[in-house]
């Protein structure tokens, strides 16, 4: 037993002295050793049939924004004499300097000194990607975040943010009527496909990755205002209960009742508009968009007198 | 609540036993005997179980994350924190570029073999003998294996990290196939 504790602390030892030394000279023992630098659910970083260390399926050509500016020096991104991508979705943008991709390291770990930020760097060819963070006071040469409010705005834009229908009893229909001072139920149908990118309600969530800056964005409706057509207005924080026969009041959604009944020939248009509350957060800084709204169409329904008790 | 906590705990501590126990293999499995008792102390209880959690919920992420495959599946940076999150993305990546994807069970067993409360950041260190025998990579369109991707059961050891806003996430973790278990 003691001989066999004794081996499991050495290999424990072996493994953070790999771990060491790839921080330390990450360049030259990454490249020469991919394998041994894959995540725990991983074993197969680097075995694709392509050469072992796989040099040119990593570093993310093809994937970046393009070669651009960047790099420090305004000209191509250059790196063992190869050009590569001066930006990468996942890793960041291409320092020249040291031939490293710079991300901001997501999220800041504890201990980064006011003032400072601490980026994760991704050296040399092949998948090496996340080595030892560095903790620095300015952005590394060729380093230029996007704007995450812009890749926000690019997530929600990817989403389906459909108008609301209406669910609404009385039912509408020619013949299907409603009655002076009966409550009226009110609801926004559920989706046809739930796990799609297309809702009426939410949430749907998004994301978009761009020079190591990844932004997550969450949308979700948080009020419904139902326009019933005679100059009253319902607000509803919840898609409403579709009605059910026993009737009475809707348990989360509802209006009290028309106090006028239609002339003959006319009825009400009842509109729903839902508020969309949209959070992006882009792993140390947050921020909402504001102002979007979905209106459905107008749904006509017929609201006649109680003649049996106003007779 | 503490007593079922207690119940898998124990087993835990007998599988490890039967792992220790059954291998002929270079030793390979850590021990409980320099891991920290489970209920010392009410901050080590917690940062051992946030951090087991955090370990769990990366694995089952991942795993969603590479049957789509999705590197910047949004549930990965809920329990992955850089360096390991853009690891782990980029392998994503890699399995999508060449139109492949994963599929099937991991097995894991993970346990704490080190607690460090006091360093900056706090860190809670994890081992894991993976069982990746029934998960495989196979062609995203044919869904046949990918030839030459087959792994067994292997050590990986992961760090988790205690973040400014208290969270626990791995922020740091390897694979060594070369030592089996």
């Amino acid at each position: 037993m003691l001989t066999r504790r004794r081996a499991t602390r050495l290999v424990v030892f072996a493994a953070g002295l790999t771990l060491t030394l790839a921080g330390a000279n990450a360049v030259t023992a990454l490249a020469a050793d991919g394998g041994a630098e894959c995540p725990p659910n991983q074993t197969t970083c680097e075995g694709w049939g392509e050469g072992g260390g796989g040099t040119g399926n990593g570093g993310g050509t093809g994937n970046g924004g393009g070669n651009g500016n960047g790099g420090g020096g305004g000209g191509p991104c250059m790196r063992d004499g190869e050009e590569v991508a001066c930006q990468d979705d996942l890793l960041g943008w291409f320092n020249s300097a040291d031939g490293c991709y710079y991300r901001v390291t997501q999220p800041q770990p504890a201990g980064v000194p006011e003032g400072m930020t601490s980026y994760t760097r991704s050296c040399g060819a092949g998948a090496l990607a996340g080595g030892d963070p560095v903790v620095l006071e300015n952005p590394p040469p060729g380093f230029a975040a996007p704007d995450p409010a812009e890749l926000a705005a690019r997530a929600l834009a990817s989403l389906d943010l459909l108008p609301p229908g209406v669910g609404i009893a009385p039912k509408p229909g020619p013949n299907s009527a409603g009655l002076v001072g009966l409550p009226i139920w009110l609801w926004v149908p559920g989706d046809a496909d739930p796990d799609d990118d297309a809702s009426t309600w939410g949430p749907l969530t998004a994301s978009e990755s761009e020079g190591g800056v990844t932004v997550d964005l969450v949308a979700e409706v948080t009020t419904v205002v139902w326009d019933m057509g005679d100059g009253n207005t319902v607000t509803c924080d919840n898609p409403g209960t579709p009605y059910v026969r026993q009737g009475g009041k809707s348990p989360t959604c509802g209006y009290d009742g028309y106090q006028v009944a239609n002339k003959r020939g006319e009825k009400y248009g009842v509109t729903a508009t839902t508020t969309w509350t949209v959070t992006w957060d882009a792993g140390g800084e947050e921020g909402t968009i504001e102002g979007v709204t979905r209106e459905s169409v107008p749904t006509q329904i017929q609201i006649d007198e109680l003649q049996v008790v106003t007779k | 609540m503490p007593a079922p906590r207690l119940a898998s705990a124990a087993i835990a501590v007998a599988l490890a036993a039967a792992l220790a126990a059954c291998g002929s293999e270079p030793p390979s499995t850590a021990t409980f005997d320099n891991a920290p008792a489970p209920s010392a102390d009410p901050e080590t209880a917690k940062a051992t179980k946030s951090a087991l959690d955090a370990y769990a919920g990366y694995l089952a992420a991942a795993r969603k994350a590479e049957a789509i495959p999705d590197p910047n599946y949004p549930e990965l940076k809920k329990y992955l924190g850089d360096p390991l999150l853009t690891r782990v993305r980029t392998t994503i990546r890699d399995i999508k570029e060449h139109g492949a994807m994963r599929t099937g069970k991991l097995i894991s067993d993970p346990r704490v073999t080190a607690v460090s409360l006091d360093s900056v950041p706090a860190t809670v260190s994890i081992q894991d003998c993976i069982d990746a025998t029934g998960y495989t990579m196979v062609n995203a369109r044919t869904k046949k294996p990918v030839p030459g991707q087959k792994a067994g059961r292997y050590v990986a050891t992961a760090t988790a990290s205690r973040y400014p806003d208290g969270r626990w996430l791995i922020s740091a973790g390897l694979s060594h196939r070369d030592q089996p278990c």
